[in-house]
């Protein structure tokens, strides 16, 4: 039955102008972007390699300049996957949070209730076709994607794995978004909700790092890590990941250091990549907003029979 | 059991509108299969927070709301999929065409691919809305709004039609068409509650009225009773008289000549003529009459007209029986 949800959002997308303005500007922006890249990571880094019988020997210490000479494709596929991750973190939660704020706004909300269908499925019908149209959007990067592999460097399993968090990071975003419409009057209010929960996901957690690392209490905040999108990129290409950390103070490493084993919360036991936390925190993150906006959006759930029983035992007490 | 039960139902308010105070009173209330019910009252009296209930749009506080063997708040889904609801104010897609519309409906409440298109095209034509279904359902007038929402409701086919003030805000010709439309769904033996504030409109279509006031129900008496068109009924009767009430050889005669008459109770001057309630039956009336013509009034018309049902409805949700005149007379 959600698939009647997903229909009936696409047909009404795309017959509008501002569908096709916007993968209009998707377009026009991501080449840019990738045009923009090639000539950071190309073209302003000069090459750093050992000349033959030259007098100077190779440097063994580490520098940004070097690492990205010497991992130009990985660097220009990341920087493209960053880029994409940013447009996500503001395209997902937009779209979403107007999802079910819009059906009250409209006066349509009643009616898709009376409907039949259950709250959940009105939710992931409505995040099923949140997460498509912005993937529609999102499918306008691919070409720059291509090029940037095209440079060689970059794994297939790495490339899988991006695919698989950014695709994490969109369903999050787009449930954090869905969930805000699903407590919030306005589309305005959803909107600004959630762009608070993503801004705190993405800056919030680093911020905390920061302050707990330089407390030297690094090792308890450090599965905050897990939360951040951004962080959880850089643990994928590990073969650089380790190299960028020694650019850090010390205190610090543990950010970008993906030997990236993390522990958690201190069971040094229990070790993996990063994105393995990242992507089942994620996918677990999702279920459990998917079941509270249903739960939201049930007038008649029994979980808000007790607000109504308190309110009329109250009453009679008087 | 009939389609609808409510036994006991209270539904007290939110935080956000006085916490605690109650929308439904206690409310206790049976509508039959096959009957159409119009709910009267004013204001805030609770008509549209009962058709909430009914349609599991609000979970009562205490009670027991059922509609067609299902309870509204342990079985919403069973309930929904058996009622057509329509709200007083409603919104449509913007950009989606009206037969658009109606096929996503069609399919959310679960009608089978194989039946939409037909139930779609069906319901098209009976609320006469088949040569604009590539229109937008947004650019409709409202009156072709409401029969939209009618269509969308009777898509999955229920047995219970829960109407909100159907006809709020609609021309006489949008009045006429959408009465027209639920006297053929009446027809069909669905079960309708319809809140309204105009009961003329809806006499064609309910069989009985149902008065709500401050949340508890007032009375409930099928509308001929109401309207005293059999029984002991009460019914406010207009009487028109050839040259008006201040021509007659004895001014005032025939109002204090009125107020004299058995089961005559009010009688008030305004708009040119003479009305009164009457409580009694269509005989003792017709003697009232024929003692009016015997005494010389040159009566040129006496009985109920639309305007009476209004003022039925007003006098009922207000509790007074007294609609408001120019002037009174008494006995």
């Amino acid at each position: 039955m959600w698939t009647a949800i997903v229909g009936k959002e696409f047909a009404s997308r795309l017959q509008g102008r501002l569908t096709y303005v916007v993968l209009t500007l998707m377009v026009i922006g991501f080449t840019g972007l990738v045009l923009a890249s090639f000539w950071l990571v190309v073209a302003s880094v000069p090459t750093l390699l050992p000349v033959i019988g030259s007098s100077v020997a190779a440097s063994t210490s580490v520098s940004l300049p070097g690492l990205v000479s010497g991992y130009r494709g990985i660097f220009l596929f990341f920087a493209m996957a960053f880029c994409m991750l940013a447009a996500l973190a503001v395209v997902a939660p937009a779209v979403a949070s107007a999802a079910l704020s819009g059906e009250r706004e409209e006066g349509t909300f009643d009616l898709l209730l009376s409907t039949g269908l259950r709250p959940r499925s009105i939710v992931f019908g409505k995040l099923v076709a949140s997460v498509g149209f912005v993937l529609l959007v999102a499918l306008t990067a691919v070409p720059g994607f291509a090029m940037a592999w095209m440079f060689g460097g970059v794994a297939a399993v790495d490339v899988i794995l991006t695919a698989l968090l950014l695709l994490a990071a969109l369903w999050l975003f787009a449930a954090i978004g869905l969930f805000c419409s699903s407590i919030a009057r306005a589309s305005s209010v959803a909107a600004l909700y959630a762009y608070g929960l993503v801004f705190l996901l993405g800056t919030g957690t680093l911020a905390i790092y920061l302050i707990g690392a330089s407390v030297q209490m690094e090792s308890a905040v450090r599965p905050l890590l897990a939360l951040n999108p951004f962080i959880s990129l850089f643990s994928v290409p590990d073969q650089i990941s380790g190299q960028l950390a020694q650019l850090l103070p010390f205190q610090y490493r543990p950010l970008l250091d993906s030997g990236a084993q993390q522990d958690l919360f201190g069971l040094s036991a229990i070790r993996y990549p990063r994105w393995v936390l990242t992507l089942t925190l994620y996918c677990l993150l999702t279920v459990l907003l998917v079941a509270m906006s249903s739960v939201a959006i049930d007038p008649c759930h029994p979980w808000k029979a007790r607000r109504s029983r308190r309110a009329f035992i109250d009453r009679g007490t008087e | 059991m009939n389609p609808i039960e409510l036994d006991h139902v209270t539904v007290v308010r939110s935080r956000e509108q006085n916490e605690g105070s109650p929308i439904l009173d206690d409310l206790t209330l049976s509508v039959g299969d096959g009957a159409s019910l119009g709910l009267v009252g004013p204001n805030g009296s609770g008509k549209t927070t009962l058709l909430r209930v009914l349609a599991c749009l609000v979970r009562p506080a205490s009670g027991r709301a059922m509609v067609c063997g299902f309870d509204t708040t342990r079985d919403p889904i069973a309930v929904r999929r058996r009622i057509g609801y329509v709200p007083e104010q409603f919104g449509v897609y913007p950009r989606l065409s009206i037969v658009q519309y109606l096929q996503f409906f069609a399919r959310a409440s679960g009608v089978s691919q194989w039946e939409r298109r037909n139930t779609v095209e069906t319901m098209l034509r009976v609320v006469d809305l088949f040569d604009q279904r590539h229109e937008e359902a947004a650019a409709l007038s409202r009156g072709s709004r409401r029969r939209l929402a009618l269509a969308r409701a009777l898509l999955h086919n229920p047995p219970v039609l829960l109407l909100d003030d159907p006809l709020a805000g609609l021309d006489g010709r949008g009045r006429l068409e959408l009465v027209e439309v639920l006297r053929e769904v009446r027809d069909m033996g669905i079960t309708i509650v319809v809140s309204t504030h105009l009961l003329a409109d809806l006499a064609q279509v309910c069989d009985s009225v149902a008065v709500l006031r401050a949340g508890r129900l007032a009375s409930i008496t099928p509308l001929a009773v109401a309207l005293g068109r059999e029984g002991r009924g009460r019914q406010r009767v207009r009487l028109e008289l050839i040259e008006g009430v201040r021509s007659t050889a004895r001014p005032e005669a025939v109002g204090v000549l009125l107020s004299k008459q058995p089961g005559v109770l009010d009688v008030t001057e305004g708009d040119g003529g003479l009305s009164f309630v009457y409580e009694g039956d269509p005989d003792g009336l017709a003697s009232v009459l024929d003692r009016l013509v015997g005494s010389g009034a040159r009566v040129v018309q006496f009985g109920r007209g639309p305007e009476q049902l209004d003022e039925l409805s007003a006098a009922l949700a207000e509790g007074d029986d007294m609609p408001r005149a120019v002037r009174s007379y008494s006995a």
